[in-house]
């Protein structure tokens, strides 16, 4: 009797803290998915400027530095083909060419960029 | 006896069952009670008190589940990377909270679209037929940080798309003062002056409406200070929005290409060299 008693009593304990478990979790994921602001790289979609950081995060240059971007793309893209281009296709991809010059597009930075490549 | 005892714990068992269920629901009715203000409810006092104009249109927009407007954006040669050239377009902007939105961009170069329904982000540039997908999950708030963070960008205007522009904005603006009454388009506005580390900003909100309808930002750490100028118009805080909008589908037209990432880029300058110059790669 003792037994059913306990087995019973337990098995309400074991409910209840999973109950509790469940609520707490979801009144917290709820808190926390409210409170987060998001903060962005972007200011109404250009380019924050940069921080230079050294080693373990420590600040080098406090003061902030534009991102040397003017004009802004690595050695070898570009943000628009020279005029005269037209597209080609090889093996199944397609590429634009210029002067005898290779493009393969991609997208960065939510726009078409075109790198030179060799074929 | 044992089926006495097993009764009365089952009772037990019930009512903390139902006290779970009755609590939770109330915490979600509270929730959704706080979530579902109506917009048209919110106090349109106008004030003299920029930081509380800059938080009532950021409730509004906030607490709005669907909403489309138009942006006329300019930018200045400085701010269109990759060109030299001044950029104006014409930017219509669809949000459905808490994880759709979709932003169609058309230029006198270019026609580009960005869609986001929960799952996938596309980006289409229609001029040139090509498009690129990649997977971003979560509601709005999180999908603009995770594409900002790894692609490097953030759908045009992002703030105001944000669950709680007061706070995206507040990162950026130091301190605050308001100008004045004055008239955009006809329609009657609060003029703020709001000062950043990175930008300087003009925002105008409607006096009756509480709605973003001017921004003037100038990047003064960058060399000539450039500006960008935004004009709202066609607010609509009750649009009827399919979901099929928010989801892109590839034109029979349209190839598929690569959508790099912002450490990919990084990786490509620092070689500073002819070192993006490759042989034929895979097919994305």
């Amino acid at each position: 009797m003792k037994t059913i008693k306990s087995s019973h009593r337990e098995r309400l304990r074991a409910f209840q803290r999973r109950s509790k478990a469940i609520v707490g979790a979801v009144i917290l994921g709820v808190m926390l998915g409210a409170s987060a602001p998001v903060v962005l790289a972007q200011v109404y979609g250009v380019r924050r400027t940069a921080v230079v950081r050294g080693p373990n995060t420590t600040v080098v240059a406090s003061k902030t530095t534009v991102v040397a971007r003017g004009g802004g793309l690595p050695h070898g893209y570009v943000a628009a083909l020279p005029g005269g281009y037209r597209a080609v296709v090889v093996s199944g991809t397609r590429y634009y060419t210029v002067g005898g010059v290779y493009y393969r597009p991609q997208i960065y930075g939510g726009r078409t960029v075109y790198v030179r490549v060799h074929i | 006896m044992n089926k006495c005892i097993r009764s009365i714990h089952h009772t037990i068992l019930q009512r903390w069952n139902r006290s779970v269920v009755i609590g939770s629901a109330v915490v979600v009715m509270a929730l959704a009670l706080a979530c579902s203000r109506a917009p048209e409810n919110q106090v349109t006092t106008a004030n003299n008190d920029p930081d509380q104009l800059l938080r009532q249109m950021s409730e509004k927009l906030g607490q709005t589940k669907n909403l489309s407007f138009k942006v006329d954006r300019k930018l200045d040669a400085a701010l269109v990377e990759g060109l030299n050239v001044a950029e104006n377009a014409q930017i219509e902007i669809s949000v459905s909270r808490p994880g759709k939105f979709m932003a169609k961009s058309d230029s006198k170069d270019n026609v580009r679209q960005v869609f986001f329904a929960g799952q996938i982000l596309s980006i289409y540039d229609e001029t040139m037929k090509l498009y690129a997908t990649a997977p971003v999950a979560g509601t709005i708030d999180a999908a603009v940080a995770k594409i900002d963070e790894k692609y490097g960008f953030t759908p045009p205007l992002a703030e105001f798309i944000l669950s709680d522009p007061y706070a995206a904005l507040g990162k950026q603006i130091k301190s605050k003062s308001y100008k004045g009454k004055e008239s955009i388009g006809g329609v009657e506005c609060h003029h703020l002056s709001l000062v950043g580390d990175v930008a300087d900003s003009e925002l105008w909100i409607g006096a009756a409406d509480l709605l973003p309808r001017k921004l003037i930002a100038t990047f003064k750490d960058r060399e000539g200070s450039p500006k960008l100028q935004a004009d709202f118009s066609n607010w609509n805080l009750t649009p009827t929005l399919a979901d099929k909008i928010f989801s892109f589908v590839a034109p029979t037209d349209a190839e598929k290409i690569e959508m790099v990432t912002e450490a990919q880029m990084k990786e490509a300058a620092a070689k500073d060299s002819d070192a993006p110059e490759s042989s034929i790669p895979k097919k994305p």
